[in-house]
């Protein structure tokens, strides 16, 4: 058997998936909302020696063999806020998240971004799913408004005085390993994770800005220069498997 | 004679394949943050012996990744985590909080504080440079950093976890929230030590191919004579 195919192998299994990490990135800089993945690798590969007897021979020791590319979410990286002035755009600023309804009515998380309102007045995000808080906004609403704590308030079209329509909360994960990113700047929650009711007042619970959107957290800069260490520690792997392979012809070559 | 050139041409071609595997190892986990590269045990028997023969624990380049719980050490020490029962040394920094509130690093294993004891934190702990942990302004704990007493060894359990059976805590040592200490793999090298590996194998079947030759002579020789 050959040791340095099978880690190189390893290797370069990984580095791919440091690559399909910054390919997401890079792709999504424009998304509203967007959290960057980060990649960090713990001891790919390694000779484990027996902790009862810490003088073992490590190069007799078994082969430590987990592969752990260690995908997380940058999720408290705030992206920067910018304001677009219409008026059904919401951004959070600080670490919470607005709770949507799914289509199967399950509890989905969302980093804000443009608001829709459904036929019978829900309001939702674009893509239709209801905000947790069920706001119905009257057919003659002419203007809308959200507070920074997450009041709703609309202008209707005989009034002057703005009428309440209720209150968006703000929910907030233990960690980013607790969720799971689906498409469009949605999250959702484990199984075994909870999420925790902020109130305005908390430390870093975070303020809406209305009329505004966050924008991805991703540095193009810093992506770039990953990119290059992954694409120098992948060719670096390729070339030990080129090698592990020679061994192997040289091997075979022994009886002529 | 001609019994210990086969001998030395199996032990060249075994030592290229261990040398391999070494680089193998170092390679793949080039990009492992807190990775201490292998040593390959031949190169060192003339070196000066270190803590621990088979490890490099020269510091990597630290670099900035702003996590909350990521953390370098600037200057020499450990982190102590808890595995289980065990207790291990690490300078691979890269925590986040469980879901009980722990400081976990990928592999679970748990960050502990300087007088001991996990490191149980909130979502939006502070870490200063010198290792305290406060929540809303209030210091709670302090992160230990260790390093093994001078008539300890320092094993290698994997290549970011070692073992010590005795540490002592290290007087104001440096931390570096928001950074991570990369591995110490110098790429270079380690293409020269492949490309050592390949030809030392080379060398190895040469001298293989050399003994059979001669063997074959020998036989052949006899044969005819015979005849």
């Amino acid at each position: 058997m050959n040791g340095a195919l099978e880690i190189s192998g390893v290797g370069l299994v990984t580095q791919q998936q440091a690559l399909d990490a910054i390919a997401g990135n890079i792709a999504n800089i424009n998304t509203p909302g967007f959290k960057r993945a980060e990649v960090s690798f713990s001891d790919v590969m390694a000779r484990q020696a027996d902790p009862m007897n810490p003088r073992t021979d490590l190069a007799r020791a078994p082969l430590f063999s987990s592969v752990n590319a260690h995908v997380s979410i940058a999720l408290d990286d705030q992206g920067i806020i910018e304001s677009t002035g219409h008026q059904l755009d919401l951004a959070i600023e600080g670490r919470g998240f607005i709770e949507l309804l799914g289509p199967r009515g399950e509890i989905l998380l969302w980093r804000g971004g443009r608001l829709s309102i459904q036929e019978d007045g829900t309001l939702a995000s674009a893509d239709g799913m209801a905000l947790r808080a069920m706001i119905n906004v009257p057919t003659d609403a002419r203007e809308i408004a959200v507070g920074a704590d997450g009041s709703v308030r609309a202008i209707r079209a005989d009034a002057d005085a703005p009428v309440d329509l209720g209150r968006i909360g703000l929910v907030a994960i233990g960690s980013a390993d607790d969720v799971e990113r689906l498409d469009g700047g949605l999250y959702r929650v484990r199984e075994d994770a909870r999420v925790q009711d902020l109130t305005p007042d908390q430390d870093g619970a975070g303020a809406f800005v209305h009329g505004a959107i966050e924008r991805s957290n991703v540095d193009l800069n810093a992506e770039m220069v990953r990119l290059m260490i992954v694409q120098r520690a992948y060719s670096a792997n390729a070339q030990i498997v080129q090698a592990a392979d020679q061994l192997m012809a040289i091997a075979n070559g022994l009886r002529r | 004679m001609t019994q210990g050139l086969l001998e030395l041409g199996e032990v060249l071609l075994a030592s290229s394949r261990r040398r391999l595997e070494t680089v193998s190892r170092n390679v793949a986990n080039a990009t492992t943050t807190g990775y201490k590269s292998e040593i390959d045990f031949e190169q060192l028997q003339s070196a000066e012996a270190s803590t621990d023969a088979r490890s490099n624990l020269d510091i990597g380049p630290l670099r900035q990744t702003d996590g909350r719980f990521d953390f370098a050490i600037a200057g020499d020490g450990f982190f102590q985590v808890r595995a289980g029962e065990q207790l291990l040394y690490t300078r691979a920094g890269a925590f986040h909080r469980d879901t009980e509130g722990r400081l976990a690093d990928a592999a679970g294993a748990l960050l502990q504080a300087i007088d001991g004891g996990d490191l149980f934190v909130a979502a939006d702990a502070e870490v200063s440079a010198d290792g305290v942990v406060s929540e809303r302004g209030v210091p709670i704990a302090r992160i230990g950093v260790f390093t093994p007493h001078e008539d300890a060894t320092l094993a290698r359990v994997s290549g970011i976890y070692f073992q010590t059976d005795a540490a002592l805590p290290v007087e104001n040592a440096q931390i570096r929230p928001g950074m991570l200490e990369g591995a110490n793999v110098a790429l270079a090298s380690e293409m020269l030590d492949m490309m050592t590996a390949i030809r030392g194998a080379e060398i190895g079947a040469r001298v293989v191919q050399t003994y059979d030759t001669l063997i074959g002579q020998t036989i052949s020789t006899f044969t005819r004579r015979q005849g």
